[in-house]
């Protein structure tokens, strides 16, 4: 059987009337060699240059892009840091006002009760004042009464006596 | 005997038409097989120069281009560096291409009977010719070993390849390195060629079943290409990231 097989590789060959082996390189390699710098020449010419420059670009723009990116983030985080602390700021403010107004109302509220309870004790002093001097401007007519009033008192006990002596004697 | 000779002499193996041209024999299929590769190869690179655009929507011819780029260029960088061969990558990319198109255009079915009444395959794929994988297989090695040279000096250079990472490693290094092409060609054209056979040998088949063995080799031939026509390229670039690093690397 091998020897068969051999024998019609063999004669495959023969059948062309040359005794070549396909395994024997001859002219056809330079012609594919040409044909391969060419190819070779054309591609890294006019694809791999033009792809790379292509792919260069392409990542500049990534990267552009993620740079501003990532400056819009700084600036938006900038701005919301900022916001945020005109607004701690302004609350703070606000506070102190708020307490501000709140003591300067005590204040004023302190001032008026101070004020009216001076004049709640004037008032009184002053009543008081004039109670007394009229008691004591009084005083003196009334003391220079008492003795005609007594006298007449006196006088009508007496002569309510005459008119009732059972009930006058036993004071007598 | 005369029944066991018949099909062993029609799977017609390494058989090709041939010419003089320029007083050298020439196999006139694998010729016009590579010139059909490289018409494709061509044509897809011209429309991508006139359509390439960084800006613009990229176009499917643009996208295959910078996938096959982009692939190419970090096996690069993740063997030896951008910056060290700068015709490496284009290099890769043509092989890898250029390789990819020569096996896959033997899938189309293509079929003539010659003139002594054999069935021939009208487009054979051009790696199942010797000269084929030789011609790119010695320029890869002429290249990547031009790339040591130009790094190392002309006496630094076979001094640093005979003596590897371990001086008394020498002979083996020097197998290696002749190795090297030897098997870059040959394991390309190894397994396209077996492809070819095994065309020939389901081409045998009775026609009512042959077409299923046939469809489904087809399809595994486009992958085997795929995968041949990539280790080709992988294996290019490991070459020149070889010839070309640093002594002082692995230490």
């Amino acid at each position: 059987m091998m020897g068969v097989a051999v024998a019609g590789v063999v004669w495959a060959a023969e059948a062309e009337g040359e005794t070549s082996n396909f395994l024997i390189p001859n002219g056809t390699f330079f012609f594919i060699l040409a044909i391969f710098l060419v190819v070779f020449g054309v591609i890294g010419k006019f694809v791999v240059k033009p792809v790379q420059k292509v792919l260069e670009e392409r990542e500049r723009l990534l990267a552009q892009t993620a740079q501003d990116n990532r400056q819009a983030a700084d600036q938006d985080a900038a701005a919301d840091s900022e916001y945020r602390g005109e607004l701690a700021s302004a609350r703070s403010e606000a506070g102190k006002l708020r307490d501000q107004a709140r003591s300067d109302g005590r204040q004023v509220v302190d001032e008026m009760r101070s004020e009216a309870n001076d004049e709640v004790a004037d008032r009184l002093k002053q009543a008081s004042d004039t109670l007394k001097a009229e008691g004591q401007s009084l005083a003196p007519s009334l003391n220079a009464s008492v003795e005609t009033l007594s006298q007449t008192l006196a006088d009508r006990i007496l002569g309510a006596g005459s008119d009732q002596p059972s009930r006058s004697t036993p004071r007598e | 005997m005369i029944q066991d000779a018949i099909p062993v002499s029609a799977i017609d193996v390494g058989h090709h038409t041939t010419a003089t041209w320029l007083g050298m024999t020439v196999n006139t299929d694998t010729i016009y097989a590579t010139l059909l590769a490289a018409a494709v190869t061509l044509i897809l690179a011209f429309i991508l120069r006139a359509k390439v655009t960084s800006t613009g929507v990229p176009s499917g011819v643009q996208l295959f281009w910078e996938a096959i780029t982009v692939q190419m260029r970090s096996q690069i960088q993740s063997s030896m560096g951008l910056t060290l061969a700068p015709f490496v990558l284009p290099l890769a990319v043509t092989l890898f291409v250029f390789i990819l198109v020569a096996n896959w255009i033997s899938v189309l079915p293509l079929q003539y009977t010659a003139s002594d009444g054999r069935t021939m395959e009208l487009l054979k794929p051009p790696a199942s010719d010797i000269n084929f994988v030789l011609a790119l297989a010695l320029f890869v090695f002429v290249c990547y070993h031009a790339a040591g040279f130009r790094k190392r000096g002309i006496v630094g250079y076979p001094i640093k390849v005979a003596k590897g990472h371990v001086a008394f490693l020498a002979p083996i290094n020097i197998v290696e390195e002749i190795a090297k092409p030897i098997s870059l060609s040959l394991r390309l054209f190894g397994n396209i060629f077996a492809g070819v056979i095994m065309v020939g040998l389901i081409a045998l088949l009775p026609t009512y079943i042959m077409w299923a063995p046939n469809a489904i080799w087809k399809t595994f031939d486009l992958f085997v290409g795929l995968i041949q026509a990539f280790i080709f390229a992988l294996l290019t670039i490991l070459y020149f990231s070889q010839a070309t690093e640093d002594a002082d690397e692995h230490h």
